[in-house]
């Protein structure tokens, strides 16, 4: 492989030989040192290649030998040169591309951030961008070290960062902080109160004095269990209460829906590209846009055997909108209404262990009404602090 | 010292090349692998080379190769190497 690299660059002809004494010519060649690359019988005499610069020494051998050389076909880069000596702006761009190759070194051609689970990589990004990180910017301007104190600095959440150039792309490592996990205080001294009204099913008093029982009807706010306890020494005491308190609370919620409905409907996406290069963006294709669309980026870099290249192409989504007045018939507007229902008691009352519900649908002047009476279960039993003069 | 000398001594120099030569390879190598190949060293060089016959001089005798597809490879001025489906061999003095 190397040696037909060689060859090619060298350049090498194929030429055949004819005559009386061919033998004579390639013992002659061999002697003075010009190897053949391959010599084969052909029908009138032989057929060989040969490195250009030997060829051009054996060539005064053929008259001696009495053969005639007659070049088959001319293989390499000097030929491919010789033809176009005269295309002074195949040079010109030979050079423009070795001057461009030494100057964009110099340059920053692509940025990596990884390690970010909670931060918001844009907000990373422009902060990288005030200390001299980012796609363009000189290398000679760039200091690792300082970016990275700067930007723990400016980003609390971050607790290790690393900057780090190789060639012309820059990787940030980013570790997040560690969260404190909240830490419950079960020294302080504190009761157990209602959070809602209802009815005590069932009551598990762990720290701490039980006021109330099983079967009790209790009001928000109403004591439950009390931190003062007293000891053998009949002293008050006062504890950390602790306790699950299931009890049976009821809800009502009211779900409106008018019978005209106005929204913004999307009705036509528009992709316009740009072209990157460097720091530079262009457009590559044109297409108009309202104030009134909404923009969605992608970016694509071009990368060659795993190096991002400061070249890509960006294509931007344009969504453009209608606002619309649609009404609403009854079969319509209680599926609507059946969902909201739905998603308020996936997340609203997502604590509850069960819930029961009992819904009116009803017909208004304006509009739809759905009325639900929620039964649940719940655990009521809130912390509440003991003031202790 | 005068030019003559530097020539006299620049003969007997060859003429000890020469000899040496001559003493540690006294005996062309004709080496056989099976039928398809042949290395050849101490070779004086081609007298005829076609497809289904090489002959090689070599300093005493000519050998004769014959076969089919026969081809002549790693050619330098005293070794050689034939390759093909050889047939037959001869030495002609």
């Amino acid at each position: 492989m190397i040696s037909q690299i060689i060859r090619f660059l060298r350049g090498y002809v194929i030429f055949t030989l004819k005559g009386k004494f061919p033998e004579r010519f390639v013992n002659l060649s061999m002697r003075r040192g010009n190897p053949f690359i391959y010599i084969n019988p052909s029908e009138d005499g032989l057929e060989g290649a040969m490195l250009l610069s030997d060829y051009r020494h054996v060539r005064p051998l053929a008259k001696k030998c009495s053969v005639i050389l007659k070049i088959k076909k001319r293989v390499g880069l000097p030929f491919i040169l010789f033809r176009y000596r005269f295309r002074k702006g195949l040079l010109w761009g030979l050079l423009l591309f070795l001057i461009l190759s030494i100057l964009m070194r110099n340059f920053l051609w692509s940025v990596e951030i990884n390690g970010i689970e909670t931060l918001s990589e844009s907000k990373i990004s422009s902060d990288l961008r005030k200390y001299s990180v980012f796609v363009g910017s000189p290398l000679m301007m760039l200091d690792e070290g300082f970016a990275e104190r700067k930007l723990t600095e400016d980003n609390p959440d971050i607790g290790w960062v690393s900057v780090n150039v190789l060639g012309t792309s820059a990787q940030v490592e980013i570790k997040e902080k560690v969260r404190k996990p909240e830490i419950v205080d079960y020294r302080t001294p504190c009761n157990i109160v209602a959070s809602h009204d209802g009815l005590i099913l069932e009551m598990n008093t762990k720290e701490g004095t039980a006021v109330m029982h099983k079967g009790s009807a209790v009001v928000k706010g109403q004591l439950l269990v009390s931190g003062a306890m007293a000891n053998a020494l009949d002293e008050i005491d006062y504890v950390h209460s602790a306790a699950k308190v299931m009890a049976q609370t009821s809800e009502s919620k009211t779900f409106f829906l008018t019978s005209q409905v106005k929204f913004r409907c999307p009705v036509k996406e528009t992709i316009r590209h740009r072209g990157l290069f460097l720091f530079f963006d262009f457009p590559l294709t044109f297409s108009s846009a309202d104030s009134e669309n909404t923009l969605r980026t992608q970016t694509e870099k071009l990368s060659l055997n795993g190096i991002v290249l400061p070249m890509g192409i960006r294509r931007e989504f344009m969504t453009q909108y209608e606002e619309r007045i649609v009404d609403i018939d009854k079969e319509r507007a209680e599926a609507i209404l059946s969902t909201e229902d739905y998603l308020y008691r996936f997340f609203t009352l997502s604590h509850c262990e069960e819930i029961k519900g009992k819904s009116v649908f009803s017909v208004k002047e304006k509009g739809f009404e759905l009325s639900v009476d929620y039964t649940c279960v719940e655990d009521i039993a809130k912390e509440q602090n003991i003031i202790v003069n | 010292m005068s030019d003559s000398k530097y020539k006299e001594k620049g003969i007997v120099a060859k003429g000890f090349a020469k000899n040496l030569a001559s003493f540690i390879m006294t005996e062309p190598i004709i080496e056989f692998e099976g039928n398809r190949r042949v290395n050849i060293e101490g070779s004086r060089g081609v007298l005829h080379y076609g497809d289904t016959e090489i002959k090689i001089s070599f300093q005493s005798f000519v050998a004769v190769f014959e076969g089919r597809a026969l081809r002549l490879k790693c050619i330098t001025p005293t070794s050689l190497v034939i390759e093909g489906f050889l047939v037959n061999t001869k030495f002609e003095f």
